[in-house]
């Protein structure tokens, strides 16, 4: 197999632009702002993975991310381990968790919203067995977490350097979409995605790659999940609740669905939203809901998309169309 | 003495069974305005607790404003009921041009959008505000069992509400053609039923039977904003299990896991219980995707 690594240059603009952002804005709430954005933005290329690529309705993305976020911790606290030796078990777990859903989801059979409806009571029982192990998790008052040493922390302190980290993972997680859609794993989900019977029968093991999908997607949520909960300072079941799925939904739908791009434009523009709209209180799900709805309704292909298409029609070449 | 023990732990037995169906009945009520839904409009309603919450709001309203306790509940039931259909002929309409998979998979999106925006706008206007109705008698004592007179009552008014659903459907024409559209959509058509009125008249049923819910909660417990999601996956759950196109499946698993819920809780204590139930639903799922009682209307 060739191995060619593409690193999309707008990606590389896109993140040093980020990069270059703690110079400008350095206040502690900014910095958490711009955090959360690249915290996001991982979620929602997960989600383009699992949902996008593989159509998996996973509406159990805020549990996974949330498994391997009380895993880690819970194992840090109670065996006083370094909390970068717990992180992989809970990354372990919440794959394993992820391609168990998938691979029982596939081999039963169940339609796209049957997926949904298994994976949203899973993430309904998480909730409930997070509020209901008190002893272990805290329970609605959430946990705190051991203090995560991230690297480079003695020159640019603590926020500074964890918006590093974790905006370089969101690079990393970017670039590796960019190549994911290109692998033969890509291809072979693009084949299953138009035509699943005929990809089933020129030898694509549909199951396989459907279960590899949502691993991948798993592990990334639950990195990030993990980094959020030390970023926080603390796991709650009011982080990594079921409208944590809808956010990440949502970002999803505005960036646009199975595109390179979408992820980032939309995690920075429904955080930037979320945090302009604090002030109203519950109304901020309405905001929220309204946008799902307009979105869903009228505007399928989100933002990147259609700027994509703008910028073929000036540049007069055509993106050959999918399914 | 032994005995004695026995016959106590028969009695509290049978309170938990019956304190189970009552809380099924109520269950029942609040799946089977989504099972309607579900199998006319194709919409798996996310909103369909926020119709029960808008009753509830609706009422407490106009109760405290000096409306007759009865004619305002009825007021809200109704509200519930035409703010269904309007949903049916305005933000819905696009769905329905969709088909299959797509049609159910936008529909989940768009009711889900529709109950944040339900769920922001009644928690935003009325924080604190909750809708209860007080039953006169606290306990009553029948052969010697005693029950929650509240339980009792909200137990009725749901077995009730059942009942003139079932009426409604199986012997008038109109209910009738219902149910021959929730069997086939294309031959009922054929056969000079108008199925997009008769959905409409079905999202009007289950806003009805939402706000009905409302009544049979508010006199068992209360009913406030905010809880608009969690109302919603008890009907998922119910809906679910009894087989989700299902009128009468959704009546039985109601019941079913009532009393399910009420021996869970009495045994083990009430976080458990949830999670049992929804074990209930996952399994239900993986073992028979088309629910446990299937096949009738």
């Amino acid at each position: 197999m060739k191995i060619s690594l593409e690193i999309p240059k707008p990606a590389v603009i896109f993140f040093l632009i980020f990069a270059l952002l703690p110079f400008l804005f350095s206040n502690p709430y900014q910095l958490r702002i711009m955090t959360i954005v690249a915290i996001f933005s991982s979620f929602v290329y997960a989600a383009n993975i699992i949902i996008g690529e593989s159509r998996q309705l996973f509406l159990c993305m805020s549990a996974l991310a949330g498994i391997s976020a009380y895993t880690s911790a819970i194992l840090a606290s109670s065996y006083h381990l370094n909390p970068w030796i717990t992180i992989p078990a809970g990354v372990l777990f919440s794959v394993a968790v992820g391609a168990m859903l998938s691979y029982v989801s596939i081999v039963r059979g169940l339609g796209e919203v049957f997926v949904a409806i298994v994976t949203l009571t899973f993430t309904l029982i998480f909730e409930n067995v997070v509020l209901g192990l008190r002893w272990l998790t805290m329970g609605e008052t959430g946990l705190v977490t051991p203090v995560l040493w991230w690297p480079l922390q003695e020159i640019l302190g603590r926020r500074v350097a964890s918006y590093y980290t974790i905006l370089l993972f969101a690079f990393f997680v970017s670039v590796f979409y960019a190549n994911f859609i290109r692998s033969r794993l890509g291809i072979a989900l693009r084949a299953i995605r138009s035509d699943r019977i005929s990809a089933e029968v020129v030898g694509i093991d549909v199951t396989r790659y459907n279960v590899i999908a949502a691993s991948i997607g798993s592990a990334i949520l639950a990195v990030t999940g993990s980094f959020y909960g030390y970023f926080n300072g603390m796991v709650s079941p009011g982080i990594f609740s079921p409208s944590m799925d809808i956010i990440i939904i949502l970002m999803l739908l505005l960036g646009g669905l199975r595109t390179l791009y979408g992820p980032l434009i939309g995690a920075t523009t429904i955080v930037l939203v979320l945090e302009s709209t604090r002030g109203f209180g519950q109304l901020t799900l309405t905001f929220l809901g309204i946008m799902l709805v307009v979105l869903i309704l009228t505007f399928r292909e989100g933002i990147s998309s259609i700027a994509e298409k703008a910028f073929a029609r000036i540049s007069g070449s055509e993106r050959e169309p999918e399914a | 003495m032994n005995l004695d023990l026995a016959s106590i732990a028969l009695s509290d037995l049978i309170e938990v069974l019956i304190d189970g169906i009552l809380f099924g009945l109520q269950l029942s009520l609040l799946a089977v305005g989504l099972v309607l839904i579900f199998g006319l409009g194709g919409i798996l309603n996310l909103a369909h607790g926020e119709f029960v919450i808008v009753t509830g709001v609706i009422s407490a309203v106009l109760i405290s404003s000096g409306w007759n306790p009865a004619v305002a509940i009825l007021a809200g039931i109704l509200f519930s009921g035409i703010l269904a259909l309007a949903l049916d002929r305005s933000v819905l309409r696009p769905v329905y041009r969709l088909e299959g998979e797509m049609e159910v998979l936008v529909g989940l999106f768009v009711t889900l959008g529709l109950a944040f925006t339900l769920e922001g706008i009644t928690s935003y206007l009325f924080p604190g505000l909750y809708f209860s109705v007080r039953v006169p008698v606290e306990t009553v004592s029948i052969f010697g069992l005693s029950f929650r007179a509240s339980a009792l009552v909200s137990g009725m008014i749901s077995f009730l509400s059942l009942m003139l659903l079932l009426l409604f459907l199986g012997k008038t024409m109109t209910g009738k053609a219902i149910r021959a559209a929730l069997q086939n959509q294309t031959g009922s058509k054929v056969c000079g039923i108008d199925v997009d009125r008769m959905r409409s008249l079905v999202f009007f049923l289950g806003g009805l039977m939402a706000g009905l819910a409302a009544l049979a909660k508010g006199i068992a417990s209360s009913v406030e904003p905010g809880s608009g999601l969690e109302l919603t996956s008890y009907a998922l759950i119910v809906g679910v299990v009894g087989g989700v196109r299902s009128v009468y499946g959704a009546m039985v698993a109601g019941i079913l896991l009532g009393i399910v819920n009420a021996l869970a809780g009495y045994l083990l204590g009430t976080y458990l219980t949830l999670v049992i139930l929804l074990a209930i639903v996952v399994a239900v799922i993986l073992y028979k995707p088309s629910g446990l009682f299937a096949g009738g209307v």
